[in-house]
């Protein structure tokens, strides 16, 4: 579904993705595991089309991601969720929601105050929020309306930057759940994750990023079974 | 001194109204901050050159008065998407300097290009119903500030539905609190920025017709002291806050009216900087700024 061929983003000089390739088909979690300054975050943003690849490839469903700008990734049915939410601080939930319907056609009103419904279904405390500026929300209720404003584009494929970072264990194992709710839902997800324990509730395969390259790619029991990850990730001896 | 209650209370009324223009300009400073969070020094610059275009569009074309609060705008919106585009779009992101530098030299370019195009000499430009005058009791009110606060309130209401009530305004908001967000949400940033400052020029452009029809001549010497204006009322009212820069608008008139009866016309606006070094001093963040996390 979205496929990754070598890969190469710089910042200046310096070589932040080194050549990645990786592969999400479609109604799979997969999961890219990695510490600080992998690389995790550059890479969503530049499948997002946030930062401009220097080589390599992008396609998702067959079409070339390629320089296309964030917009029009969008418009192809990639969506992200950035890492630490960013939501529209000043702006009400149900403002943000609007926003993440931004690129539907005014002839797609009705479908769009549909698709606001079956947020406040799925996420009922942003129903109560609704007119609630978005900078008062708990860590876990941005995090929900992130994700919410992300679905409003009605994506072929969500991509999630560390959707636990900051969250308390209670909370995250709710994000979780509704990690897992969507893509039983038909959602193919890509979520970049160093919570390892918690991926491998939900993910079907896995990447390992370290340092601009894919050192590990597997299944959970070949991640599992990998001592290095072990020790690094799942606080095995 | 020699002034009682009347006086003072005439001078706060006339000085309101003509806050009306500062509280446009402000405005208009304000809507550019808020979109880009840099300032735009040749904004209020670009709006005394629409009025300008508006004032030549009566001389050579012998068009109707009024046509220069049409023609004066417009010009001064393409102005404000050219200054976007020579001083902001391709400027480095992480680089606050660059801009406004760049600002700077549009706001000295415009200035000589009206003093070579005009001599430098003031231009009468038609006043907005001058023989106006009503009384409200023992007060007096010039009816062509009446009619120029009215416009501006008009203006001001134009740009809160365009904000709160539009696509356009919803992109422009989001563009403006999160733009990595917003690019994430499928707005087009750029083209939201560019449309900013053609509306903030458009005000602009508004402000300067406004504010040469209420003197009655349009001078380069105007475009300095609007510009500082500008900028004391958006400190004033706290930067990026759109209800702030219009309530400063008007308190900067008023303070300026005070200070014109009190110490007279030399010495008015060295008691109006006064207070940009007082808010700076004691409340940096103005009226109503907030401190917002951008990405």
């Amino acid at each position: 579904m979205l496929s990754v061929n070598n890969l190469v983003t710089s910042y200046g000089l310096i070589k932040a993705l080194k050549g990645v390739s990786i592969e999400a088909k479609q109604g799979d979690v997969t999961c890219i595991l990695g510490p600080n300054g992998a690389g995790k975050t550059t890479l969503m943003f530049t499948l997002a089309g946030i930062l401009s690849e220097d080589a390599g490839s992008v396609s998702l469903l067959g079409h070339s991601l390629n320089g296309l700008g964030a917009p029009k990734v969008l418009r192809q049915g990639l969506a992200l969720v950035p890492e630490n939410r960013l939501v529209f601080a000043d702006m009400s939930v149900h403002e943000n929601l609007l926003a993440g319907a931004f690129t539907q056609s005014r002839a797609m009103a009705a479908q769009v105050s549909d698709d606001i419904d079956k947020m406040y279904t799925r996420f009922p405390i942003l129903k109560a929020r609704h007119d609630q500026p978005a900078g008062t929300l708990s860590g876990g209720e941005q995090q929900m309306l992130a994700l919410a404003r992300a679905l409003m584009s009605r994506p072929s494929i969500l991509l999630m930057d560390e959707p636990s970072v900051g969250l308390s264990p209670l909370i995250v194992d709710e994000i979780f759940a509704i990690i897992k709710q969507l893509n039983e839902d038909g959602m193919s997800i890509l979520l970049v994750e160093q919570n390892a324990t918690k991926a491998l509730q939900v993910a079907d395969y896995f990447y390992l990023l370290d340092q601009g390259k894919v050192t590990f790619s597997g299944t959970p029991d070949q991640l599992k079974d990998d001592d290095v990850i072990k020790r690094a990730y799942l606080g095995g001896s | 001194m020699n002034f009682d209650h009347i006086d003072i209370i005439q001078s706060l009324i006339d000085g309101v109204l003509f806050g009306s223009i500062y509280a446009l300009i402000g405005l208009g400073f304000t809507l550019i901050f808020g979109a880009m969070h840099k300032l735009n020094l040749a904004y209020a610059a670009s709006g005394i050159a629409g009025a300008y275009a508006g004032l030549m569009s009566l001389t050579i074309l012998g068009l109707p008065a009024l046509m220069a609060f049409f023609i004066g705008p417009i010009t001064a919106g393409i102005i404000g998407l050219l200054l976007y585009f020579a001083c902001f779009r391709f400027m480095p992101r992480g680089n606050h300097l660059a801009p406004l530098m760049a600002s700077i030299g549009a706001l000295f370019f415009i200035d000589e290009v009206i003093i070579h195009e005009t001599s430098g000499s003031p231009l009468s430009f038609p006043a907005v119903l001058p023989d106006a005058y009503f009384f409200l009791g023992e007060f007096g009110i010039r009816g062509d500030l009446l009619i120029v606060m009215g416009f501006s309130f008009i203006l001001m209401a134009i740009v809160m539905l365009l904000l709160y009530r539009t696509k356009l305004g919803l992109g422009t908001r989001a563009t403006s609190q999160q733009p990595v967000a917003a690019l994430l949400c499928g707005i087009p940033t750029h083209r939201t920025n560019g449309t900013t400052f053609v509306l903030a020029g458009v005000l602009g452009g508004f402000a300067g017709c406004l504010l040469a029809a209420s003197v009655g001549v349009l001078s380069p010497l105007l475009t300095l002291p609007l510009t500082i204006k500008g900028l004391i009322v958006t400190v004033i009212g706290g930067l990026g806050s759109i209800r702030g820069a219009i309530i400063a608008g008007f308190a900067v008139g008023a303070a300026e009216g005070l200070f014109l009866l009190v110490r007279g016309v030399n010495e008015r606006d060295i008691y109006v900087f006064l207070l940009l070094f007082l808010f700076l001093v004691f409340r940096p963040n103005g009226l109503f700024g907030t401190t917002i996390n951008r990405d």
